[in-house]
């Protein structure tokens, strides 16, 4: 299933291509108060804006959906930390290995020693037990559907999880990089986990609750963190109400660090040398169409000449300069990020897109599929003319911009496009449910970088009728060679196989193009580099400083150093 | 009168005068409006991309170009169009079901009105964009169109309730009424008897629904809940807003739509005043320069009249300059003249309509202490513009364009009323002269008590009485009336009608004045209280000795009480004389046909009135 | 005592009308809770039925429950108090969620508006008093001001007095770095600085129809009788301006102040939005986008009974500043 973005706050830019979901949010940072001298200068603490909007309501459940950000990675930690971003091996947590049995069916990670839960209990394999039989026990926890059958810890020191099937290879990422560890002797005292809210938080993180209220909270550092205690003295999550909002704190010095799009960002900072941002583009942005005519897809776009024409038609040199201020990056046909992804994508002429547009090549595409130019400039087959629709959530303005402009570019070729925006429930709604032509959205990363959790929206199996909802496969994609293949891939953990499969589903997509790839969206990180130092840069990027992202946060916050 | 006539003169009454506000209002939207329909023709497209990004203004982009490099002229002209439909969408069904609900149901009365009423009702208490948000969120595609369906089932509460009370007043209207007893089928009533003097108020709601619904409609679009694939002002302001332009110093992109919401809601309120000052003509008010220039024209007048008389401090005590109006005959009754209390000469006032109406021409008389001088004339014909004038109570247009006024305190000093100003004219009113109003209802001020208005003539001009001694002495005045003492404590609505204008009295001798004017005091009694007030009058002024100055159309009712009667008519005294002359030899032709238009003062109802229980010292008179 | 039944009984009828309307809104929305939130949950990778299964068993979406048991719980529930657990900020309960923001919005527009009706009654008072005078010609100029969006006035006022002069703070309900919430003179003072701008905002846009309305009665009102019988009186210019023009005049405006009170409220709305207030509107908001039911309900039918209550108030206030209308009912 694609990411969605979650509430981009209405009337707001994107944060960070998509995502952003408003509740949840992550990361730390110190301020100074704009008209009152206040907190000010002083940078022990970090003020952070990870995209709350309005009033903060207290959850530090880290099972739940709507917890707060920080739960995940400043407060609690996961056996292992993802770098979705670069792709690097998996960095030890709470966890020092993993190892797989002979069929894949059981994974048995050995845990640190020496960590100490935030109320000083020692933290053991037991716990980390306890957390997976916890989700099988309250199917209700289970929201990323982990088929886990039971977990237990063999001594202090090592946990067994069995799944329910062999060749689970795939579900390492979710158990070691996605799952918060919780404390067993607290926990168990719990009456009902789902509902509840947790205000007393204790976990093995780098930072611990100090203060909440509705409007902004702060944690402070754990001086026993088993890594040390961070160098910050903690921080504070604020409220604000939209990107304007944020990018107006951000240059009134009252945020230190946030993740929101802001237009025209050089041109806001060429007078505050304070402020900083780094570009972390990591998820594809793509035309979804509703491809399968056997499915019910109606309209031209089932014809995969016409996907093929759009693909070559676009100028996507100027989409990204008028909807992403050209802070976008090029991303492959193939869905993958072309650096991080270059060894899954075995044919080199498949990594990129095309930057400029090929009105000839689309010209020629659609002449040879015998689609003929109308007279009203629009071209026709079959009486059918070359028109579609196009969905967009209104209030995604980078978005209405890509339509607004593919809208005039498509016009030179014959096609003709029609953008209409949709509340996000209707929007979201029409994509699960098949009911649409071509969606504007963006593909999210899975709990890991192997290609699977982009390549299961095209398979069969994940794919609804239209009319019905259910899958993740969104453009109805059916395909019987692209299925094997990433069967295939998912049943082994060999890297060399995996890599032959992927090619073989990245050949067909290229040929097919149930999405079509435009760009990186751009993910800007803005930062104060006047008061801390540390930050992740495009040379060393430890973690992705994109303040709502859970876990990298935690990186960030117990790397980063006050200035002095 | 035919009903049609009244409904030209309605109808001429309502086109507005062209006024500054107006002018400028009108021109405005004039501008908005052609900029709206013609703009987008001229203009290049509103959507149109280009590589001119953020530009500020010039001679190739009038108003810049977007963070898309789109035209911010032409999408403002676009924009304009847009808003304007959704304005003029929600202008005309907002007044479609405010109409429904508040004419329909008003006329129909009953029950369907309770119910439409307690449904307006309800409608107009729940907060209309919560609402709003809410219905639009469960529109899956929003057009500028379906906004604006949303915007006006919102928003016509408040209307329909305007309407529903302008229309209850309307549908008692004696014209209305004449229709629906001669059988007229009731949608014939509502179209050309009550719609056309709804007229302007519909208008006027019309503008308030369309500037609110402009304005919502902004709202909505700022919030991303609106026609966001529109153009309208309020989607301008959203994409500029999430582009930051402020920010980025665009103000180009930013400021024009929401001055032009602005300028266009304000044009449309500088309408609406006019409008308003038709729907209620009191607002209509004189220009400055108007003011001024009566107000140095009066002062013109009084230094002739000075000049022509003397000041008060000359004036003869005695006597005096007699001037009476060319027509004016028979001289006084020198009895009442020699020591008069209030002397007016050539006293004059005109009204400075669109022409001017001499209300009151060269009027003089004297009034002797004690006298009751009954002062006759049909409508209009100026006898209370005279009794206010003597008061200094007129406003403007009214002004005094010549003329004396000299009041002889008993103290035995002159007062010359027409040189007082402020704190001393203050200081003379009711202390010296006092008056009783017509419509009694009308002359209390409802939301106080009986005692606060009797007490505050004396909290003005007795500062010295404290509390206990101020609500002793309103008892004692309402016991005079004939009122309960425990009155004091009652609302007029709680009184009758005979019963305030008692108060009224009893008011007026608060301060144990030297004249009392009374203005038609008992028109609007039945006759039974009026009989009875006037004798509680008569016994008043006989107990106290002040002098009256006694204003009706009812020339026989004068004949009973008055020692002399001044008849007028065209603002002139045509004929003043001692009570009994006047009825039995009347000099003037208008005097006698006056006399003649009575049924006869000796028959039927003259029986009435003097059997109605009261035998007074008058009734001599008529006798 | 009539006169208050027919008010309450009134209200009461309202209030239902509202209750139900806020019942079917939400349920005709399309979309549902648990879509949502699997949309949500979908950035941390994939989602499978189980997932799916799952949400529906904590958020208890049975939508197999025929509407009018709904519609009976519904009712049950709101007078129980109970208005349901909140989507969006689960497991957070919507009464609660409602009593961290409700506080603000009241504060916020319950201040600004009684500063613009007191504003607008008093300089309308004169305005009507003296015609022609510098106070009724300022009339034109703030219908201007009304004619203007709460939050384009409120971006412009926020960016040159906040961002460019720094006089104002940039957001929020009060000082979040130095001060907690609490009964001291530090949270107190902050929370009334931080206040300055939006309720400024909304005080400049709904001084002008409070100012213009007042002024129309005054004109009205000063052709009575008996104001001319105060004038004869002798009484001072001031008094009768008080006592007797404006004591009448008022009445309309506080018998119409639904109309206006509902417009504010919808202005602050926005207004919140413009200064990140941490009032009910951006909750508001947030429930709207996330299809939780129970948050808009809960929502709404709080702000209706703000709004309703408010007119109650101003309903029984009447009685008593008007005598006749104790009497009639």
């Amino acid at each position: 299933m694609t990411t969605q973005h979650g509430i981009r706050r209405i009337a707001k830019i994107a944060v960070c291509a998509a995502a952003a979901v408003s509740m949840m949010l992550p990361l730390a940072a110190c301020g100074k108060n704009g008209g009152q001298n206040a907190g000010g200068g002083d940078s022990s603490i970090i003020n952070v804006f990870n995209g709350a909007t309005g009033t903060i309501t207290e959850n530090f459940n880290p099972f739940s959906p709507t917890a707060l950000q920080p739960t995940l990675g400043l407060i609690y930690e996961p056996l292992f930390y993802y770098n979705i971003y670069t792709g690097a091996d998996p960095k030890p947590m709470l966890g020092e290995s993993w190892e797989w049995n002979e069929d894949g069916s059981q994974l048995t990670v050995t845990t640190r020693e020496g960590v100490k839960w935030q109320d000083g209990e020692p933290f053991t394999a037991k716990d980390v037990a306890y957390t997976f039989q916890l989700i099988v026990d309250n199917p209700a926890l289970n929201t990323s559907g982990t088929p886990i059958k039971s977990a237990e810890a063999t001594d202090d020191t090592h946990a067994v999880i069995t799944f329910n099937a062999p060749n689970s290879y795939l579900q390492e990422s979710q158990i070691l990089g996605n799952s918060a560890i919780v404390p067993e002797h607290l926990w168990s005292k719990v009456e009902d986990p789902s509902a509840y809210t947790n205000e007393d938080p204790i976990g093995t993180g780098p930072f611990k609750l100090d203060n909440f209220t509705s409007q902004a909270y702060t944690l402070t550092a754990n001086a026993d963190y088993w890594n040390g205690k961070p160098k910050i003295e903690g921080a504070r999550f604020l409220s604000l109400n939209d990107a304007d909002g944020a990018a107006s704190a951000l240059i009134g010095g009252q945020i230190d660090w946030m993740s929101s799009f802001i237009p025209g960002l050089d041109n806001l900072l060429k007078d505050n040398p304070d402020i900083s941002y780094t570009n972390t583009p990591y998820m594809t942005t793509a035309i979804i169409t509703c491809a399968n005519g056997d499915a019910g897809c109606v309209g031209p776009q089932t014809d995969p000449a016409v996907r093929q024409a759009m693909y070559y038609a676009m100028d996507r040199t100027q989409l990204n300069k008028l909807a992403a201020d050209g802070t976008g990056k090029i991303g492959s046909p193939t869905m993958l990020v072309p650096d991080r992804d270059e060894k899954w994508i075995p044919d080199e002429s498949l990594r990129t897109t095309p930057e400029g547009s090929d009105i000839d090549k689309a010209n020629e595409i659609l002449d040879e599929a015998g689609w003929t130019m109308g007279d009203d400039g629009i071209r026709v087959k079959d009486g059918e003319r070359l028109s579609m629709t196009i969905q967009t959530v209104s209030g995604y303005s980078d978005y209405i911009t890509i339509n607004n402009t593919l809208q005039q570019t498509f016009k030179e070729v014959g096609i003709e496009l029609k953008p209409t925006l949709l509340s996000w429930n209707e929007w979201n709604n029409n994509e699960q449910t098949g009911q649409f032509q071509l969606s504007l959205d963006s593909l999210g990363a899975g709990s890991s970088t192997d290609p699977y959790f982009i390549y299961n929206k095209f398979i069969s199996e994940n794919a609804a009728k239209v009319g019905e909802t259910g899958g993740v496969n969104l453009s109805r994609y059916s395909n019987p060679v692209v299925d094997e293949a990433v069967a295939a891939a998912a049943s082994t953990n060999d890297e060399a196989e995996k890599i032959k499969q992927y090619g073989i589903v990245e050949a067909e997509l290229a040929k097919d193009m149930p999405y079509i790839t435009i760009y990186l969206n751009t993910c800007l990180n803005e930062y104060n580099q006047t008061k801390y130092t540390g930050w992740p840069t495009e040379d060393d990027m430890y973690a992705l400083p994109i303040t709502w992202r859970a876990w990298d946060n935690g990186i960030i916050l117990q790397t980063i150093e006050p200035k002095q | 009168m035919g009903a049609k006539a009244k409904r030209k003169r309605a109808a001429d009454s309502m086109i507005p005068k062209m006024t500054p506000k107006l002018a400028v209002g009108l021109t405005i939207v004039t501008v908005i409006v052609l900029f709206a329909v013609i703009g987008p023709f001229l203009l290049p497209d509103p959507r149109g991309i280009s590589d001119h990004l953020l530009e500020a203004p010039s001679a190739q982009h009038w108003l810049g170009t977007t963070r898309t490099g789109e035209d911010v002229l032409a999408q403002l002209a676009t924009a304009c169009r847009g808003s304007l439909i959704v304005g003029v969408i929600v202008g005309l069904l907002a007044v479609v079901l405010s109409s429904f609900f508040g004419i329909v149901g008003a006329y129909i009365g009953g029950l369907a009105d309770d119910l439409f009423s307690l449904f307006s009702n309800v409608m107009l208490v729940i907060p209309g964009l919560p609402l709003v948000i809410i219905i639009s969120s469960y529109l899956p595609y929003k057009s500028v169109w379906l906004v604006a369906v949303v915007l006006a089932i919102t928003s016509w509460a408040g209307s329909a309730r305007v309407l529903r009370s302008y229309t209850l007043s309307v549908r008692s209207r004696d014209y209305v009424l004449a229709s629906r007893v001669a059988g007229e089928k009731p949608w014939r009533i509502l179209a050309v008897e009550i719609l056309p003097n709804l007229l302007p108020i519909l208008a006027s709601q019309i503008m308030q629904a369309i500037i609110s619904a402009i304005l919502g409609e902004a709202g909505l679009a700022f919030l991303g809940l609106g026609a966001t694939d529109s153009l309208t002002w309020g989607t301008m302001l959203y994409y500029a807003q999430n582009g930051l332009a402020l920010k980025q110093g665009a103000w180009w992109w930013f400021i024009p739509p929401g001055l032009c919401l602005a300028l266009f809601g304000a044009a449309l309120a500088l309408i609406n005043f006019s409008v308003d000052e038709i729907i209620n003509p009191k607002l209509k008010a004189a220009t400055k320069s108007e003011l001024k220039r009566w107000k140095l024209e009066e002062k013109a007048g009084k230094a002739k009249s000075d000049k022509q008389f003397g000041t008060a401090a000359s004036a003869p005590k005695l006597g005096g300059t007699e001037i009476m109006t060319e027509h004016a005959m028979n001289a006084a009754v020198p009895q009442y003249e020699q020591n008069p209390v209030l002397e007016v000469d050539d006293f004059c006032v005109e009204y400075r309509a669109e022409e001017t109406v001499k209300a009151v021409n060269h009027v003089s008389l004297k009034l002797g202490r004690g006298e009751v001088l009954g002062l006759a004339g049909e409508s209009g014909c100026g006898k209370s513009t005279l009794a206010y004038g003597i008061n200094r109570l007129l406003k403007p247009p009214a002004v005094i364009t010549s003329g004396r006024v000299v009041f002889n305190s008993r103290e035995g000093y002159p007062i010359d009323v027409r040189a007082l100003e402020g704190k001393d004219l203050r200081a003379f009113r009711w202390e010296k002269i006092s008056m009783v109003f017509q419509g009694a209802m009308n002359s209390l001020n409802p939301v106080k008590k009986i005692k606060d208005q009797l007490g505050d003539v004396f909290v003005t001009h007795r500062p010295e009485m404290d509390r206990k001694a101020r609500l002793d002495k309103c008892g004692e005045l309402l016991e005079r009336v004939g009122v309960p003492r425990d009155r004091l404590n009652a609302y007029p609505h709680e009184l009758s009608g005979g019963m305030r204008q008692r108060v009224m009295i009893a008011m007026a001798m608060a301060l144990d004045p030297q004249v009392m004017i009374m203005d038609e005091p008992t028109t609007a009694l039945d006759v039974v209280v009026q009989r009875e007030i006037l004798r509680e009058i008569t016994r008043l002024k006989n107990d106290f000795g002040f002098a009256v100055i006694f204003i009706t159309h009812d020339l026989p009712l004068l004949l009973e009480i008055s020692d002399r009667i001044a008849v007028m008519r065209h603002g002139q005294i045509l004929e003043m004389n001692d009570a009994m002359s006047l009825y039995t030899n009347p000099q003037n032709e208008y005097t006698a046909k006056l006399l003649s238009s009575f049924p006869s003062l000796t028959g039927d109802r003259g029986d009435f009135i003097r059997q109605g229980n009261v035998v007074s010292e008058s009734t001599e008179v008529s006798r | 005592m009539k006169f208050i039944l027919r008010k309450l009984g009134f209200y009461v009828v309202a209030l239902w009308g509202a209750m139900t309307l806020n019942f079917f809104l939400p349920r005709l929305m399309p979309g549902n809770p648990v879509d949502q939130l699997i949309s949500k949950l979908s950035q941390h990778g994939p989602v499978t039925p189980e997932t799916r299964h799952a949400l529906e068993l904590l958020l208890g979406a049975d939508s197999s429950e025929p509407m009018w048991k709904q519609y009976i719980n519904y009712f049950v529930s709101i007078f129980k108090g109970d208005l349901g657990v909140s989507v969006a900020y689960y497991p957070t309960k919507v009464s609660e969620v409602i009593g961290n923001t409700l506080p603000w919005t009241v504060g916020l527009v319950g201040l600004a508006t009684i500063i613009a009706f007191a504003l607008g009654i008093v300089l309308g008072a004169f305005a009507g008093w003296k015609r022609g005078s510098v106070i009724d010609n300022i009339i034109p100029v703030l219908t201007l001001f009304q004619s203007i969006p709460y939050f384009w006035l409120g971006l412009i006022l926020l960016y040159f007095l906040s961002l460019k002069a720094g006089i104002f703070p940039l957001f929020g309900g009060y000082d979040v770095y130095t001060t907690t919430p609490g009964l001291t003179w530090e949270f107190i003072s902050s929370v009334i600085y931080y206040g300055i701008l939006p309720a400024v905002t909304i005080v400049l846009s709904s001084l002008g129809g409070w100012m213009l309305g007042m002024r129309n009665m005054m004109v009205s009102t000063l052709s009575e009788d008996y104001i001319l019988v105060a004038e004869a009186k002798g009484l001072s210019p001031m008094k009768i301006m008080r006592s007797y023009a404006a004591r009448n005049a008022v009445l309309p405006s506080i018998s119409g102040f639904a109309i206006s009170l509902g417009f504010v409220v919808s202005g602050s709305l926005v207004t919140e939005t413009v200064f990140s207030y941490p009032g009910i509107g951006s909750a508001l908001l947030t429930a709207v986008q996330s299809n939780d039911y129970a948050l808009m309900q809960g929502i709404f039918l709080i702000i209706t009974i703000s709004v309703l209550g408010a007119n109650l108030i101003m309903d029984l206030l009447y009685g008593f500043i008007d005598p006749r209308t104790r009497v009639q009912g």
